[in-house]
């Protein structure tokens, strides 16, 4: 069985082994959604998710947990079980699209050299016609020598050339083929194709290359994530100074109060809504709002906005008036330090930017020196 | 079909407030004419390479990408002019709210009449809010139905200032608080506008020279190496498959990283 074959059944087997997992879950939690209520179904989900893909990390291991504060970091709403299905789904996609097209790729491949009647022709020698009948012919001898000549790798070493050449010659004239050519010929171009087809059927190269792409492709959702992480920086800017200006606007009107600054910052936010809301939820509860306020100031993670919580626990006791005027303060020198940030953060995006310009661009000068190829063996191109 | 424009729909009434019914003309137009540049993307696409079965595949990939961008740049074009009209309108709105000494219904309706007209249906729907049975109810709907934050908030301080009756005392300018916020409003908005313009400006044009460098490539090397081969009496190789192979993955790649480069924009807003 040839690397081909194997590799093609292999991704196959994969993707359809996924796929099956993937409906599986699909088909049980149809049937779920009829009998339990949605919470249920949430808790219910994970659980039986977790026992059809073996390859999901158990929970609160370690990998698990830090799945978890990962997909909360990037704001994904998607389970950890979800996000292990979709990055095998990618795999398994990527993998079985990838090693159809060399399959693909390497059937006409190996087809060509089989029906080329003219394989590796010198520019002295006569070109012969690409017709049906010398076709069939070639890929009758071709068939012929293929079966004939060991598999070991003998054939490769260049000191056994001459030595296999002269074997094909013996074949074509026992099995008494009229070949309508030169026999020493037609014997070094049956040798030639018959070399290539085993280098190419034992490359195992593209192979590693498509493994590797589609490694890469598994930890696609990882590397967006991360990046993302980088990316919303800027939102989280944005939204700090949102913050600030609701502060000043709304500390200034009535009803005067830390409440109703922070329900205009939740409307004001999106990465920060979240923090806020439980703020804002905290406060709203009663009892002791010192300890919203702390949990909050706990899970900030910019200095600015950490400050800006404290002004407003403070002002509770303070009073907010005395605040606003720092406030203000503030947001002028927010205004120039988002000013020269967005400058050193346009150039890191331009960089991500010019990576993914630098590939089609890359591709775009392969293109035209494919062109040029063909000067480099014209004997194979000359119009006939 | 009928989902991909009803969601066009929805997006198109999110941003102009126009109501479902009244977008179905305008909806169905860019409906219309995404399919027809699409198609004919598609088209060029298949033309250029179509023998092998993944040719096909990529071609319909590049194809959806395409036109998933084209539509939401569209959508990204209008988000863009209702972001500009803000400021005008804030400025407008703190200047007859001065004149009319905080008087919030003739202030809306004067700002009505002379802001941008992107922005003109956000203020009527607060006005109508304002003077409906329940404008506290109300505006918290409205609030929810507004796609921009800035006008959310500036719902939120106008009917503030109808509730509490915050006008302009006459004695001194000091205490009209809400113009005073208005015009804080409308600088912090040009600066967010100019700002983000700069920050988006250059990856938008390397996202739109994305689609259209593999058309440059292609073309111009077709035409340059055959000529090239033509003279040397040699065959014309790109269409052979080796070459379209090369150009299907120009494209994919050409349309995945402006994919790559949109998400980063719609990251960074």
């Amino acid at each position: 069985m040839n690397i081909l074959l194997i590799a093609q059944i292999a991704a196959t087997l994969l993707l359809v082994i996924v796929l099956c997992l993937y409906i599986a879950v699909a088909v049980r939690n149809i049937r779920l959604n009829r009998l339990f209520s949605k919470e249920y179904i949430k808790a219910i989900h994970t659980k039986s998710a977790r026992k059809l893909y073996p390859f999901v990390p158990k929970p609160n291991s370690s990998k698990y947990i830090s799945t978890k504060r990962f997909l909360n970091s990037v704001d994904w709403k998607i389970s950890v079980e979800g996000i292990y299905l979709c990055k095998w789904c990618m795999f398994a996609a990527a993998l079985f699209i990838l090693v159809t097209i060399q399959t693909t790729n390497r059937s006409i491949e190996l087809k060509e050299i089989i029906q080329d009647v003219n394989y590796k022709h010198k520019i002295i020698e006569t070109l012969r016609a690409d017709t049906p009948t010398n076709i069939a012919l070639e890929k009758q001898l071709y068939d012929l020598v293929d079966v004939s000549i060991t598999k070991s790798n003998d054939i490769f070493s260049k000191k056994n050339r001459q030595m296999y050449i002269e074997y094909i010659e013996n074949l074509i004239l026992q099995q008494g083929v009229e070949i309508g050519g030169d026999l020493g010929s037609t014997a070094q171009r049956l040798y030639d194709k018959v070399l290539q087809i085993r280098t190419i059927r034992s490359n195992i190269a593209p192979y590693i290359y498509i493994i590797l792409i589609s490694i890469l492709v598994y930890h696609l959702p990882d590397i967006l994530g991360q990046l993302k992480k980088k990316l919303i920086e800027d939102k989280k800017n944005w939204e700090i100074l949102n913050c600030m200006i609701v502060f000043s606007i709304f500390g200034r009107m009535p009803p005067f109060s830390v409440l109703a600054i922070l329900e205009n910052m939740v409307i004001a936010t999106e990465v920060y809504k979240p923090l806020l809301e439980a703020l804002v939820e905290g406060l709203k509860k009663g009892g002791r709002q010192e300890a919203a306020f702390d949990a909050a100031l706990e899970a900030v993670d910019r200095e600015e906005l950490y400050e800006l919580i404290e002004t407003m626990k403070i002002a509770r006791r303070t009073g907010l008036i005395n605040s606003i005027d720092d406030v203000d303060d503030t947001i002028t020198n927010t205004v120039k330090w988002i000013e020269i940030e967005n400058i050193s953060r346009r150039r890191t995006k331009m960089l991500y930017a010019m990576t993914a310009m630098a590939v089609v661009v890359g591709l775009g000068c392969l293109y035209f020196a494919y062109g040029l190829t063909v000067i480099s063996n014209p004997a194979n191109m000359l119009i006939k | 079909m009928n989902r991909i424009k009803f969601s066009l729909n929805n997006r198109l009434s999110l941003i102009n407030q126009r109501s479902f019914a009244e977008n179905i003309p305008k909806s169905t137009l860019l409906f219309i004419v995404v399919c027809i540049i699409s198609i004919t993307y598609f088209g060029i696409l298949y033309s250029l390479f179509h023998t092998l079965w993944y040719h096909k595949l990529f071609c319909v990939i590049s194809t959806l990408i395409f036109a998933y961008s084209l539509q939401d740049l569209y959508f990204e074009q209008l988000e863009k002019r209702v972001k500009q009209a803000l400021p005008k309108t804030t400025k407008k709105l703190s200047h007859y709210y001065t004149h009319y000494k905080g008087n919030v219904i003739p202030t809306l309706m004067d700002t009505e009449e002379k802001c941008p007209e992107e922005a003109r249906l956000y203020l009527v729907k607060i006005r109508k809010a304002l003077i409906s049975g329940n404008p506290g109810n109300e505006i918290n709907a409205l609030k929810s139905a507004f796609p921009f934050i800035w006008f959310r908030m500036l719902a939120s301080i106008i009917f503030m200032s109808k509730e509490k009756g915050i006008g302009v005392k006459s004695d001194a300018n000091q205490t009209n608080m809400i113009g005073r916020n208005l015009m804080k409003m409308t600088n912090i908005l040009n600066f967010i506008n100019v700002q983000q313009g700069y920050n988006d400006a250059e990856l938008k044009y390397i996202q739109i020279f994305l689609y259209f460098a593999p058309f440059l490539f292609i073309f111009a090397s077709d035409w340059i190496n055959s000529k090239i081969l033509i003279e040397m009496n040699l065959q014309e190789v790109y269409q052979g498959i080796k070459a379209q192979n090369i150009k299907t993955f120009i494209f994919l790649s050409a349309n995945l990283s402006a994919l790559f480069i949109h998400w980063m924009r719609k990251q960074q807003r």
